[in-house]
């Protein structure tokens, strides 16, 4: 009461706090204002946009450098040309990084969304609530520690006198040495691709009807057929979903191979690297940059397309 | 009632699984950066906490951990002035152009991050400001907007509609509305993309070994190097310091909350 009226015989003594949203108020009455607000979907997302926009422009660039002949030697760039392009689809080594990429996704993939089904449906049914918290740190622990640290646990997990020869001499097995190998990429790999998978699941297993299970099993089904013929047909678009998103991320992995390949099994984003900086053939690198980013769009709604299919069919 | 139970042990067995190849790896990093001696031994033998002293003695690992401060809180200034209002200002477009705004923003997330990483070595290469720790920052921040947007549109759909008119019918301005209910109840969503992106951006290592130089290494670009040389506990004890980090933030994420509601709740009955 004290404080309003002071305000109000001296306007001087208004707290600052007050004055400035007052001020705000004022313009969003006045003529600038409306303009602001009609604006504003503009103003707001636009820095954003402009942000994004200096990738856009770095991709533009990456093209337009892959489409222009390019001296090695004298680093001088040449006339337009798809002569990039026919260079390295005719490269020995980048038709097998091409070959070990889509293999080694594809089955990475597909492990990843075989192993994330059952893992979100004991994440999501578990009736403890610290089970489910417990997986749910579990997830984001290879995404939040980073590359680095995931691969280096790999790397000492798998490398000599490590757990895995530990347990391999307690059995009496010649200790495998995996590092370099498509295994240890794998594993990394799986590493990466299951919290993924198991993200866009969750929605669709949250969702699952368990009256339907429930149903079957008093009709006699088997676990494994309530889980083929009742669970799975319910989770399939979901599951493509994942398998899509995962087989895109696989794609485009380079601290995998890089670090648990050891540079021995390199994937496309490895050989683009090498390209761009070691052989210092940069139109080269871009011009696999571009394949890249087509493959993956192309495969990804490739997958999408196949999971529509079949639920097209199966609805007939 | 006999078959449900009957199923639980292979979906335990492989979740068993997966939680084993996810956090495996990571536990022997922490039990590594313990050990005494210059190579990872398994099973381990002895304690120390030498390696974690290393860190701060060693002139090149803590300028390495410095320039990763460095690149992350550029790249969470970046994520908050311009991500934010875009998540503010989102709603306020069109559905179908929304979508395409959305896609537009999540670019860096959809292109696959080596591409992204020489995009950004050309740009700022024509710009000339390669090779400038502050850009790789910019660089990380923009790979990483969707993770600050996400989780403050999230907050939005948990709000209730009925607040603004309510504001309103008590006298309210909009400005006041906006500053005074709005902003507050948005604040946790902030909050934890803020987090995020900042967990992200200092573990980042794609686009870092590709943007900065010997001479500004970030923390992970640092580790890498040594990796190629030995695993040793030392190089242990710095990845140990991301996962302590990553721990540390997850705790606050829990606390604010979402995470959990945002996972497990939604699309639910």
């Amino acid at each position: 009461m004290h404080t309003s009226q002071v305000a109000i015989g001296r306007p001087d003594h208004v707290p600052i706090r007050w004055r400035l949203v007052d001020g705000l108020i004022s313009i969003r009455r006045s003529a600038v204002g409306r303009r602001i607000r009609t604006a504003a979907p503009v103003l707001l997302i636009g820095p954003a946009l402009a942000l994004v926009g200096l990738l856009a422009a770095g991709i533009g660039f990456l093209a337009w450098a892959s489409l222009h002949s390019y001296d090695t030697f004298l680093g001088i760039q040449g006339k337009f040309s798809f002569g990039e392009y026919s260079a390295i689809v005719h490269d020995r080594q980048f038709q097998n990084d091409l070959v070990r990429t889509i293999t080694m996704a594809s089955i990475t993939a597909v492990i990843a969304v075989l192993l994330a089904i059952p893992f979100s449906l004991v994440m999501a049914r578990s009736r403890k609530r610290w089970t489910r918290l417990a997986l749910m740190v579990v997830i984001f622990v290879p995404y939040l520690t980073g590359d680095i640290t995931r691969t280096f646990g790999w790397l000492a997990v798998l490398g000599p006198r490590g757990p895995l020869t530990w347990i391999c001499e307690r059995l009496s097995i010649a200790p495998p040495d995996l590092v370099g190998t498509l295994w240890a990429i794998g594993l990394g790999a799986v590493q990466v691709l299951l919290p993924a998978a198991v993200v866009i699941l969750l929605p669709a297993v949250l969702r699952l009807d368990t009256e339907l299970e429930h149903a079957a099993s008093t009709l006699g089904a088997r676990p494994y057929r309530t889980f083929l013929h009742v669970i799975l047909p319910q989770l399939r678009s979901a599951a493509f979903g994942a398998l899509a998103a995962c087989w895109a991320l696989a794609m485009g992995d380079f601290a995998d191979p890089q670090i648990l390949g050891q540079g021995l099994k390199d994937y496309l984003a490895n050989f683009l690297q090498n390209r761009y900086l070691a052989i210092g053939n940069p139109p080269q690198g871009a011009a696999t940059g571009v394949i890249l980013i087509g493959l993956v769009t192309a495969g990804a709604g490739l997958i999408l397309v196949l999971g529509r299919l079949r639920l097209k069919r199966r609805a007939l | 009632m006999k078959s449900v139970r009957a199923r639980i042990p292979v979906r335990h067995l492989l979740t068993s699984a997966g939680v084993v190849l996810l956090v495996g790896p990571t536990v022997i990093v922490l039990v590594a950066s313990v050990t005494v001696g210059r190579q990872i031994v398994f099973p381990p033998h002895g304690f120390t906490l030498d390696w974690y002293g290393e860190i701060v003695r060693d002139g090149p690992t803590w300028n390495a951990l410095l320039h990763s401060f460095h690149v992350a809180l550029v790249a969470v200034a970046v994520s908050l002035v311009c991500g934010v209002p875009a998540a503010f200002g989102l709603p306020k477009v069109g559905v179908g152009k929304r979508l395409v705004v959305i896609l537009a923003l999540s670019l860096g997330l959809s292109t696959p991050i080596i591409v992204s990483a020489f995009s950004f070595f050309e740009i700022f290469a024509q710009l000339g400001v390669y090779q400038h720790l502050t850009a790789v920052g910019v660089a990380i921040g923009i790979v990483n907007l969707p993770f600050m947007i996400w989780p403050i549109l999230s907050a939005m759909e948990d709000q209730d509609p009925e607040l603004p008119a309510a504001a309103a019918t008590l006298g309210a301005d909009p400005v006041e509305e906006f500053l005074f209910i709005r902003l507050p109840l948005m604040t946790p969503g902030i909050v934890t993309g803020a987090i995020i992106v900042f967990v992200l951006s200092i573990t980042d290592f794609v686009l870092s070994q590709v943007l900065t130089t010997s001479a500004n290494q970030t923390l992970p670009v640092f580790i890498y190097s040594g990796l190629r040389t030995s695993i040793s506990p030392g190089l242990g004890a710095a990845s140990a310091l991301f996962i302590g980090i990553a721990t540390l933030v997850f705790v606050v994420v829990l606390r604010i909350g979402g995470v959990e509601r945002f996972l497990l709740r939604r699309g639910g009955p």
